[in-house]
């Protein structure tokens, strides 16, 4: 009968440490206003490969493999756009726009696998923090050879393409695009 | 034979002292801390296969930035054995078990207006005078990357799955937080301004931009 009651109390006091964070309606953190035209998207794929040997007085090996998909955007930031940039004579326009930069890197949690997994006798499973850790090593290693894809050369193909075919409807026939070579792309934060 | 001995002694006690400067100062041996500290996992330098290139023309407007916490609990009633066996896991002397995870997570959602959208009817030109209709913006991106997530307590075997679940609790909390803020709105009125700029700017006018329902 102990048993029962306290299983009951136990199940009531429950939700309440549920907790889900800050409460409906609770304010973001910060919100920022932007001019970012995204031109492209490459879908990528990496192999997360970790074997956690290293350690002398750990007995017994660890080895996890996991593969996992990343969405990099890239694109034209057009808040750095003044009148300077824009020449109009009649139906002709020339346009100068700034170099593409990467914009973001998006690893979506359910695009995270876990392929294999192989735990020695005395060790433990990988937590999911330590997978995180690992998943965190993937991002920057994508980041480092986000130029070596060339997204940034298509990113600019692209707003070129973009912004003709926009000014073509909006009625100009001569449109002369080009990139502001004296300006470095920003970097992702 | 006494002063011989005496100078050894000096030697031995200078040599140990040069020694011991070294180790401290220099940092050439590592300190006993260290020698019994983990490793950290590092992961092999793999290739990156690009699988897809999507040519987009989204014009992003709002970026909000927010941290949120979600979390999961399991509770299971014990079986006889688990109940004669010891519990360390916090429910010991009760006749169920139980495990949590706690993440928190950091991220960012970035709204706007896709202008792939745009029909050839929504652009109207006259003279000097320009009609624009953009489709209404939308949620872009809402990004949770690896190196943006904490586990913040993890008690119990969970899952990969289990895990990922909660990270998109976090995600799905994130977005709607954004929304409670009303970004689509500050959206379509930013893409609205910005759009009116660029079309003075290119020589027009009268300028109209309207964004759609």
């Amino acid at each position: 009968m102990f048993r029962f009651v306290t299983f009951i109390s136990a199940l009531l006091t429950m939700p309440a440490c549920n907790t889900t964070g800050k409460q409906e309606g609770a304010e973001v953190l910060a919100l920022k206003e932007m001019n970012e035209l995204v031109t492209v998207e490459y879908v990528v794929n990496k192999i997360i490969k970790a074997n956690d040997n290293t350690t002398w007085y750990k007995a017994g090996d660890r080895k996890i493999l996991m593969t996992c998909a990343a969405t990099l955007k890239a694109g034209i930031d057009f808040s750095g756009i003044t009148p300077e940039h824009i020449s109009v004579n009649g139906k002709n326009i020339t346009l100068m726009l700034p170099r593409a930069s990467l914009f973001s890197i998006n690893i979506r949690p359910e695009d995270i696998k876990v392929a294999y997994e192989e735990v020695g006798v005395f060790r433990s499973g990988f937590t999911a923090a330590e997978r995180e850790t690992l998943a965190a090593q993937a991002e920057v290693q994508i980041y480092q050879s986000a130029d070596s894809l060339g997204i940034l050369r298509v990113a600019e193909t692209n707003a070129s393409l973009f912004v003709s075919n926009f000014l073509k409807k909006m009625g100009y026939s001569q449109i002369t695009i080009r990139f502001d070579e004296g300006r470095p792309a920003h970097k992702l934060d | 034979m006494r002063g011989m001995w005496k100078y050894s002694v000096v030697f031995v006690l200078a040599v140990i002292l040069v020694v011991l400067l070294l180790v401290l100062k220099k940092q050439w041996m590592p300190s006993i801390g260290n020698v019994f500290k983990a490793q950290p996992v590092v992961i092999d330098d793999t290739p990156i296969l690009v699988r897809e290139i999507n040519e987009l023309a989204q014009l992003c407007t709002i970026d909000t930035y927010n941290e949120v916490v979600a979390d999961s609990v399991v509770i299971v009633k014990k079986n006889v054995a688990e109940s004669l066996l010891p519990d360390l896991s916090g429910f010991s002397g009760l006749p169920f078990k139980g495990k949590r995870i706690v993440v928190i997570g950091r991220g960012r959602v970035t709204a706007g207006t896709d202008m792939k959208k745009i029909r050839p009817e929504d652009i109207v030109t006259q003279g000097d005078s320009v009609f624009l209709r953009l489709p209404s913006a939308e949620i872009l991106d809402a990004i949770m990357n690896p190196a943006d997530v904490e586990v913040f307590s993890e008690q119990g075997d969970w899952s990969p799955e289990a895990v990922t679940a909660v990270k998109v609790k976090a995600r799905n909390l994130m977005i709607a937080q954004a929304l409670q803020q009303q970004v689509l709105e500050r959206a379509n009125s930013r893409s609205r301004l910005l759009l009116e700029n660029f079309l003075f700017g290119i020589g027009y006018n009268r300028v109209h931009v309207e964004t759609g329902e």
